[in-house]
């Protein structure tokens, strides 16, 4: 399985013009207009939903009153606590006669039997960032069957 | 890492050949999981390959769905037929059932042997109307052309994915970018690429694709079809529509010699239009190509295809009512399951606590589609014969030159290049947002079966065998997943009951399903619920209306 941040430098390492590389690199233009990302609010913090040995599966419930239909759900992770450099990101879709969203994020490519820490974000499809107060979370993954 | 390709392509291979890597080389001799209520036809058992591959030649001369599917069409295509000599339809109809001997005439392929309801079968909600493929070849169809390699498989020029239902597609908005939303809507095709840009229309542009797609239809060059449609028994009847002199082309001496040779042949070196046209006659013919689509996409929002009269609609008219087990199925559909967060019902949302439901219809005649793209995360399925076709043919095509190294990253293909450089060039940038996704399909129709006991295959890939196995995909898929591949769940655990292999493409895969609590009785209510949107329930004909009083016209002076 590949994932994103393997991609990108593969692609350009097959003589890519620069021009494309940077295109697909980068993310679409924000809209002018970013007041309606609204304070989000967590209602039920991040744990772990369940996790194989490669894999997990994070889950947090936020306010989501305002903003794009799709949104993604964003987990930092690592290793060590202040070591969060790796992220994982999963779109959700909002059903506007829910007051609550719930978001859930897919983790893969993980290690065996390995402690993580991990925060989460989530974002508009387009925009800015909703204002998020996550804790630092932890979970270990499965040993190898 | 080889990346030689020619540069609209070269994004995308690049990408694609390094997941190769990661893909074991062994080959793609899948597991096929046979539903328990099916049973192979006597009469295909012959066909039925070592390594669950099947004999396409075999399957096309002896399967018993192949055999009705073939009388219905050519059933239909007379009916048709007959209609246009009548000289008694309207405008209207006119172009409707233009469309209608266009979708039913075998002979607009290249070898004359295959229409486009080959693969669409009425009786089967317009997809793949035989069991036996979904079975064995994820619903894929065999193309016009066979393969004459010796050993070759398959021995028949394949699709790579399962025919999607073509119903209401032309109620798909060409797509468009909403950069609100940052999300794409309309289109047609799992993957959205028939955006409908130039005729405004994106069923009208879908049907463009298969006649000349060297899998399906394989006709080298649009003019052929054209050059087919003006030496054909409905010539009189497509200028009626479309005007006279319409198909009024000097073709050249050869036209039968190339127009009888497939797509990709290597004698036609590479070349799209090889029919040698004036000018004048180049842009007739396209015209006129357009105005095939155009009539295939009036008979696809014809009644005949797209009719509104299922259960459900007779329902939000509020002149019918549900079964208890339709309705609770209908309940989870747009509460628990949350399934109307894509497939739109035209109705508000019951499932929060402060929801406010009028029970009102906001819209009576919904698609049970958002028009998006989503990923839901399915997994490869190995048996597509498309993964094998990466040996040339007779004519020196390959289809697949990356075989088992192919990833189907749907929307990814379209806006990176993969059929060339999407119309937008803008779009090419939001690749990495929409890898992965493929079209959320409408809901409409997709119980309907040909007979009981006939396997459906549902998704792009025709992954999943029956509803019940959808709805528990949705309920499950991340409760049971394994980080194994198709056919190698964990000793212990059961493909699609209590395993879910990894998705094919893990990027973008959406987070609304997965894991949502439903019992074994909520997945079967919602499976009753999906059983209302077949059309066919009221009867399509215009019913009896009131008498309208109209005031008494004053008699013309005499
Ligand atoms: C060999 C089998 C085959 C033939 C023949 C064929 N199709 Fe298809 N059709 C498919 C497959 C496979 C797909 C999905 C392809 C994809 O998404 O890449 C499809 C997709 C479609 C769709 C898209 C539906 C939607 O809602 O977006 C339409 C419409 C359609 N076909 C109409 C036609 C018409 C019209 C013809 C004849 C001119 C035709 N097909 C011939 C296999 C076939
Ligand atoms: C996140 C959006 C989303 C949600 C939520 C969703 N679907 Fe879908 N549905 C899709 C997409 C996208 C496809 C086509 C996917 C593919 O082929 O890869 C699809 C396909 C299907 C199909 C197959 C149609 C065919 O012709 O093959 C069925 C049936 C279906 N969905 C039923 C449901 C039901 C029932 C639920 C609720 C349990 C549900 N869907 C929830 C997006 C969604």
């Amino acid at each position: 399985m590949r994932s994103r941040h393997l991609i990108l430098p593969l692609a350009a390492a097959c003589f890519v013009p620069a021009a494309v590389y940077f295109a697909l690199s980068r993310p679409p233009a924000p809209p002018a207009i970013s007041s309606f990302a609204g304070p989000e609010r967590i209602v039920e913090p991040p744990e772990l939903e369940s996790a194989t040995d490669t894999t997990a599966f994070i889950r947090w419930t936020a306010t989501s009153v305002s903003g794009t239909r799709e949104r993604y759900g964003i987990v930092h992770y690592g290793t060590a606590p202040d070591q969060l450099t790796l992220s994982a990101r999963s779109p959700t879709r909002w059903n506007s006669a829910f007051p609550t969203m719930v978001f859930r994020v897919h983790l893969h490519g993980l290690q065996p039997a390995t402690r993580y820490y991990y925060t989460v974000e989530s974002r508009q499809a387009v925009g800015e960032p909703d204002q998020l107060d996550s804790p630092v979370g932890r979970f270990i993954t499965a040993p190898s069957p | 890492m080889k990346c030689t390709l020619r540069e609209n392509r070269l994004i995308f291979r690049c990408i694609v050949a390094s997941a190769l890597a990661a893909v074991p080389a062994a080959g793609v001799r899948a597991q096929v999981s046979v539903p328990q209520s099916y049973v192979i036809p006597p009469a295909d058992l012959a066909c039925i390959l070592t390594g669950n591959r099947v004999d396409l030649q075999c399957l096309i001369a002896n399967d018993p769905d192949f055999k009705r599917i073939r009388a219905e069409e050519a059933g239909l295509f007379n009916e048709a037929l007959a209609a246009a000599r009548s000289n008694t339809l309207d405008p209207f109809h006119q172009i409707e059932t233009l469309g209608k001997l266009e979708i039913f005439d075998p002979r607009l392929s290249v070898n004359s042997n295959l229409a486009c309801s080959f693969c669409h079968d009425p009786a089967a909600g317009y997809g793949n109307g035989a069991s036996i493929l979904s079975v064995f070849t994820g619903g894929a169809n065999p193309g016009s052309v066979p393969i004459t390699v010796h050993g070759a498989y398959p021995n028949n020029r394949m699709a790579k994915r399962n025919p999607q239902s073509y119903v209401y597609s032309p109620y798909f908005p060409p797509l468009q970018y909403n950069p609100t939303q940052g999300d794409f809507y309309g289109g047609n095709f799992w993957d959205g690429r028939a955006t409908g840009y130039r005729l405004m229309n994106s069923a009208a542009e879908q049907a463009q694709d298969p006649p000349v797609d060297p899998e399906e239809m394989a006709n080298p060059d649009t003019a052929c079809v054209v050059w087919k449609l003006s030496t054909g028994s409905y010539k009189a009847f497509f200028e009626q529509v479309w005007g006279r002199g319409t198909l009024d082309i000097a073709w050249p001496g050869n036209v039968a010699t190339i127009c009888s040779t497939p797509k990709g042949a290597a004698s036609l070196g590479g070349s799209a239009t090889p029919l040698a046209l004036s000018s004048i006659d180049r842009t007739r013919a396209n015209q006129a190509f357009d105005e095939f689509g155009q009539a295939i996409a009036a008979y696809e929002i014809s009644p005949a295809v797209s009719a509104f009269t299922s259960k459900f609609d007779l329902f939000l008219s509020g002149n019918g009512t549900l079964t208890a087990a339709e309705a609770r199925g209908y309940d989870l559909f747009r509460g628990k399951a949350q399934c109307n967060t894509c497939h739109l019902d035209g109705r508000s949302n019951t499932g929060g606590s402060g929801a406010a439901d009028t029970g009102a219809a906001t819209n009576v005649a919904p698609m049970f589609t958002d028009f998006t793209y989503n990923n839901l995360g399915l997994p490869r399925n190995p048996v597509l014969p498309w993964y094998s076709e990466n040996t040339p043919d007779q004519w020196g095509f390959t289809g697949n030159p990356l075989g088992i190294g192919f990833t189907d990253t749907g929307v990814g293909l379209f806006l990176g290049g993969y059929y060339g450089p999407p119309p937008n060039l803008s779009w090419g940038q939001l690749e990495p947002y929409f890898e992965g996704k493929f079209q959320t399909s409408t809901l409409r129709d997709t119980a309907k079966v040909p007979y009981p006991n006939f396997v459906k295959a549902f998704m792009h890939n025709g992954y999943l065998h029956s509803l019940k196995e959808v709805v528990h995909f949705y309920n499950t898929r991340d409760l049971y997943a394994q980080n194994v591949p198709s056919g190698q769940c964990r000793v212990g655990t059961i493909e699609k009951v209590t395993c879910w292999p990894r998705p094919e493409d893990p990027n973008n895969m959406n987070m609304v399903i997965g894991h949502l609590k439903l019992t074994d009785a909520e997945e079967n209510d919602i499976v009753a619920f999906l059983g209302t949107l077949n059309d066919g329930f009221v009867s399509a004909t215009p019913t009896a209306r009131p008498a309208i009083q109209r005031k008494p016209t004053t008699p013309p002076p005499s």
